[in-house]
């Protein structure tokens, strides 16, 4: 048997110089070590692979998702998609919106706070304690909170204004066609924030203090240190937070659900509710499959091609 | 490793055992992964003396006093000797929870059914004519049950494709298209509702109402309320076309169709409070108990009779002393089932379930809900008390009436992607966001697509 030939568990064990009495995975010459990953890589073809691909099978049925029967149909269910759903172009344009709205507050807001706090304020503990806390609560409690507090009847942020002596800014929350995206869309970010201030500012933290003495020495101080130092040595969390942010945007669903079910009509609905809504409600489970995997295919190519932008900026700092 | 010592005290773990642990942990893996659906696959062993029913809130999942304490599982215990498993969700969630089940053979052993939400679903339930004929002889159906609700049960037999078969039982029947209002905002503002006969007096009500300050209609953005909206005023708009248009005798873009959606948008926009397209249901129902508005026309079936045996004592004593009810002008009222009690195929405690729909529909559970709530029942045997209301005069005596003859103009929204459509376009209409016309497009071309076992 060559060294090529031995496996990382074959090391510790003296190997038998008989060739007769080789094993079965060493006459074969089977890598062992893939045993170890079997239980993975089964799991991952079971509840990842094959959903996929079942998908994608669907998507070329008119199927309801029940019946033992279904329709070939080809391309129908993507050409429909693509030509004449007006629920679906909505949909996009809300995921579009939710995306560059919700990560460019989520991104600025995020770095600025986690930098104030990563200075040396007075209870910044509790300042930090205060934002985060919004993470910690769970979404269906954070959707009938706020849901509550949208009431056009007595609900609070319209109390505000009006006691603000706001009332031109008095709206139907989630009535409003023009304006419940946004209203759900607020409720994200701001539930969102702490997570993106602390990661931000662990990033922070692990710039050396010194590199800040010595843009001091040479002048920098202030927001130039922010702009010139924190800025570019936190790009590679930026990245990261961007992708994963995108990501979430465009798979936006609990929110919409708990708040606005996607209505007035399609008004704030996002892709992954109208995939819900046509496959479990009005049983159209091929043309949801179809919308799944336009879903995939958008948040894959968009995901690479950020990445590749990204690496190009990151190069740029570096 | 840095320390020798270390290397020679601590056994290296044998190719052996390293597959051996491999092999058993890939095996647990496969037999986790697979042993549900080995579980359903299996006989169920059921509890003896357990019924599990899965439904919404109707007033036939529910057992309340008159002071509204919820008593149906100990009712059900002591009828019938059986432990009920209820798990309600929403009329909307329902439709999700059964996908999630029954096509994978799981599930409960009896649905309180919807008929807007169970189409595809009604192929998972089980004939019942075996254990009815068992029960109540050959002639089960026109012995014990309505001519209405006998109307529906067949309907459900051509959804499945297998005519005269019973796949459910009918319970409480409702009466739709009639709205709560304060007496003493009519009263205030002489508006009689026995003079009430025609929309237009309708209207004008509204108009009065709403010029002395007062929101006329509070409305919710529930799809049963939408559709019931729509069905009302289809009789006002294009009588007597619903029918037509399910059957294909006419389209939902003839110019009266397209009408109704115009109507709706009236009526929410002008005459329901704010933001009503998207008020939540019991929110709506709070705001009409605390008088937000003189009317409320959330559901116009009988669930919410409900009123007269409410939780809530104030809402209670309102029903019986400050709430009147009228027909709405034009909408001749439409009598339907508002829901069926109907076994799972796949139960293995058919006959716990059994007992426990036949409490329902015509037993002590039917009943109860006759007499406390009013509510009418499918059953004729069963006979709703007298509200104490002006219901019994304005409302009951005719339509009662119609409910049992079956004299009563067939109306129900027979296909689900019919229904879908429909309230899913209004939202979009009252909001401004699609015309009538656009609307009335998208419903038709959702029957023309998906249901067209009903054309003639």
């Amino acid at each position: 048997m060559s060294s090529d030939n031995l496996s990382v568990s074959s090391m510790t064990m003296p190997i038998t110089s008989s060739a007769q009495h080789k094993s079965f995975w060493k006459r074969y010459k089977i890598n062992s070590g893939l045993f170890f990953v079997l239980p993975a890589v089964f799991m991952y073809l079971l509840f990842v692979a094959w959903p996929i691909i079942s998908t994608i099978s669907s998507s070329f049925f008119d199927w309801d998702g029940i019946s033992i029967e279904r329709e070939f149909i080809g391309l129908k269910n993507y050409i429909d998609l693509l030509t004449r759903d007006r629920a679906f172009r909505m949909s996009v344009t809300n995921n579009v919106l939710w995306a560059v709205i919700s990560i460019s507050v989520l991104t600025v807001v995020g770095f600025l706070v986690a930098y104030m706090l990563n200075q040396g304020l007075r209870l910044r503990n509790l300042y930090r304690t205060l934002i985060f806390l919004p993470t910690t609560a769970s979404l269906v409690v954070i959707g009938f909170t706020w849901e509550f507090m949208y009431r056009t009847d007595g609900g609070i942020v319209n109390q505000i204004l009006t006691f603000l002596g706001l009332e031109s800014w008095i709206r139907l929350w989630l009535a409003d066609a023009g304006v419940t995206i946004y209203a759900v869309m607020l409720v994200g970010i701001w539930s969102a924030l702490g997570s993106w201030v602390v990661i931000y500012l662990a990033a922070l933290q692990g710039i050396p203090q010194d590199l800040y003495d010595s843009a001091a020495v040479d002048g920098a101080t202030g927001i130039r240190q922010m702009i010139h130092l924190a800025i570019p040595l936190t790009m590679s969390t930026t990245r990261a937070l961007l992708i994963l942010g995108f990501i979430g945007a465009i798979n936006q669903f609990g929110l919409v659900y708990l708040l606005s079910r996607g209505g007035p009509y399609h008004a704030s609905e996002v892709m992954a509710y109208q995939v819900y809504d046509l496959a479990f409600k009005t049983n159209h489970t091929g043309y949801a499959s179809a919308l799944s995997v336009v879903l995939l295919m958008i948040s894959a190519v968009v995901t690479v091609i950020q990445l590749i932008l990204l690496r190009g900026r990151a190069a740029l700092f570096g | 490793m840095s320390s020798s010592k270390h290397e020679k005290t601590e056994k290296p773990l044998s190719r052996r055992d390293f597959l051996r642990i491999a092999a058993s942990t890939t095996a647990a893996t496969s037999i986790a992964a697979i042993a549900p659906g080995m579980a359903a696959a299996m006989p169920q062993a059921q509890e003896a003396g357990t019924v599990s029913v899965w439904g919404w809130p109707t007033q036939l999942t529910r057992y309340l006093d008159e002071s509204g304490t919820e008593m149906i599982n100990e009712k059900v215990l002591e009828d019938l000797g059986l432990t009920l498993e209820l798990n309600l969700v929403d009329q909307p969630d329902l439709a999700p929870k059964l996908k999630a089940a029954l096509p994978a053979g799981t599930g409960p052993d009896v649905v309180t059914t919807d008929f807007d939400v169970m189409g595809p679903y009604w192929q998972f339930m089980t004939a019942l004519d075996g254990f009815a004929e068992v029960e109540w002889g050959g002639n089960w159906r026109t012995d014990v049950f309505s001519d209405t609700a006998l109307s529906e049960m067949d309907v459900v037999a051509g959804i499945v494709e297998r005519p005269g078969e019973a796949f459910y039982l009918p319970g409480n029947m409702q009466l739709l298209g009639w709205p709560y209002y304060w007496i003493s905002d009519f009263e205030a503002h002489d508006i009689d509702v026995s003079t009430m006969t025609t929309f237009d007096a309708f209207i004008s009500a509204c108009d009065t109402l709403k010029a002395a300050g007062i929101t006329p209609i509070i409305g919710a953005d529930h799809p049963a309320s939408l559709a019931d909206w729509f069905k009302s005023l289809v009789e006002v708009a294009a009588p007597g076309k619903m029918a037509q248009v399910q059957y294909g005798e006419a389209m939902f873009t003839d110019t009266d169709m397209v009408e109704t959606f115009n109507l709706i948008s009236t009526i929410f926009n002008e005459y329901m409070q704010e933001g009503a397209i998207a008020t939540e249901t019991g929110a709506s129902f709070d705001s009409f108990h605390s008088h937000g508005g003189a009317m409320c026309m959330t559901f116009t079936g009988t669930p919410f009779f409900g009123f007269l045996n409410n939780e809530n004592e104030e809402v209670r004593n309102n029903m019986r002393s400050n709430y009147g009810t009228f027909q709405m002008p034009g909408a001749k009222g439409l009598a339907s089932t508002d829901a069926g009690v109907a076994i799972v195929d796949a139960s293995q405690n058919k006959d716990n379930a059994w007992l426990y729909v036949k409490w329902a529909t015509t037993g002590n559970g039917a009943m109860h809900a006759a007499e406390v709530a009013a509510q009418p029942f499918g059953a004729k045997a069963i006979q709703p008390a007298a509200t104490g209301t002006d219901f019994d005069t304005n409302l009951g005596a005719p339509l009662f009436e119609a409910l049992q003859s079956g004299d009563n103009v067939f109306r129900r929204i027979l296909c689900a992607d019919v229904y879908n459509a429909i309230t899913n376009v209004i939202p979009g209409v009252v909001t401004g966001q699609i015309t009538a016309e656009i609307a009335a497009a998208d419903v038709q071309e959702a029957f023309d697509r998906n249901c067209g076992q009903w054309v003639r």
